[in-house]
């Protein structure tokens, strides 16, 4: 499980990148973000700069897996496996 | 009398360059050329852009928006051209309008790649002013970063990813290697543009007038374009809360962003007398 402070801060920053009308802290850590919230691949990579900006990582392709990004938990996972956590 | 916004075109090595003007109701002392963005980005800033050249021309300004050739509307295929052609196309624009228009100062806004190709050529152009809609500041990222979208497209599609980048090249899934270039959605970008496109680099800002405007969701200006603006006496920056439009495949509502702009040369003019 991936701590609670990096979910909520993921949370913040696709709301935020996202514009999407939703208290960040109303998003499950387990809901699919595609089929919650619409995310498409354009949102998706707006949230991989966002990582990459926000979170000091940098992603590579094996790193792109529908996984690892459907979930905030899936991207927290990934998040502190690139921190070297 | 009402502005005017008809098609114009000139040549460039025997291909049609291709595009748009818009005038004022009375003669305009300055013109703008409108410096496009890339690919998709293009696409999804029709409109946005569109609507810039309305706006300047409602604002006494006249604006010239030609695409690239092998782009849009203009001759040739995609794979013919580079970089360095479409540099020459922008600065083949301004030397026409020079000779036709009969105006005292030209200037150029550019989206994007646009933005980055235009901060390059204004010095030697002799623009009198610059405005930077999202540049792209290092060229190495931004080949990064269509890498990671053609890999996000390949992931939730299932279809294989092809993975090309300016030095550090891989392909995965593909039997196509790094020296046949990339397929980002339809365009084959060539090895010679996908070299010119990492090759960019944003490092300084020329001395004239000039204006950054990002589009962020926190409306804070990011450290780079500060850093920029730190070392350019005449440069400016500011950042608006606006979806990043040029990714979009919906409309967005650019009007903030267009009322800067035109604000802003606005001042500029009137500073001229």
């Amino acid at each position: 499980m991936a701590s609670e402070e990096l979910k909520q801060q993921l949370k913040n920053m696709i709301v935020e990148r996202l514009f999407l009308k939703v208290d960040p802290a109303s998003i499950p850590d387990d809901a699919n973000l595609m089929e919650a919230y619409g995310i498409d691949s354009v949102n998706l990579f707006e949230i991989v700069v966002g990582l990459e900006d926000e979170f000091g990582i940098s992603l590579a392709e094996e790193d792109f897996s529908v996984e690892a990004f459907s979930t905030v938990e899936g991207i927290a996972v990934l998040v502190e496996h690139k921190q070297g956590g | 009398m009402d502005l005017t916004q008809e098609p114009v075109s000139l040549e460039i090595g025997g291909v049609p360059v291709r595009g748009i003007s818009y005038q004022p109701p009375s003669p305009a002392r300055t013109g703008l050329v409108l410096c496009d963005p890339f690919a998709e980005e293009k696409k999804s800033s029709e409109n946005t852009l569109a609507a810039l050249g309305r706006a300047l021309a409602a604002g006494g300004f006249s604006a010239w928006h030609y695409d690239y050739r092998g782009t849009g509307d203009s001759g040739g295929d995609f794979e013919q051209f580079a970089l360095e052609e479409w540099r020459d196309d922008l600065r083949a624009v301004i030397e026409q309008l020079r000779a036709l228009s009969g105006l005292e100062r030209v200037g150029l806004v550019g989206l994007r790649l646009g933005a980055t190709l235009a901060a390059e050529i204004a010095p030697v152009v002799g623009a009198c002013c610059l405005v930077l809609w999202e540049p792209l500041f290092e060229g190495r990222r931004y080949v990064r970063e269509l890498n990671q979208r053609t890999a996000i497209k390949g992931m939730l599609t299932g279809s294989p990813r092809e993975i090309a980048s300016s030095g550090e090249s891989r392909v995965a899934g593909s039997e196509r290697s790094d020296q046949e270039g990339m397929d980002l959605g339809g365009y084959l970008l060539t090895p010679a543009l996908l070299e010119q496109l990492g090759a960019l680099r944003l490092a300084a800002l020329p001395d004239l007038p000039a204006l950054i405007l990002e589009c962020n969701g926190r409306g804070q200006v990011t450290t780079r374009a500060q850093a920029l603006v730190a070392e350019a006496p005449q440069a400016q920056a500011q950042a608006l809360v606006l979806e990043p439009f040029w990714q979009r495949v919906g409309l967005v509502n650019t009007s903030p962003l267009i009322t800067a702009t035109v604000q802003w040369l606005a001042s500029l003019e009137a500073d001229y007398g």
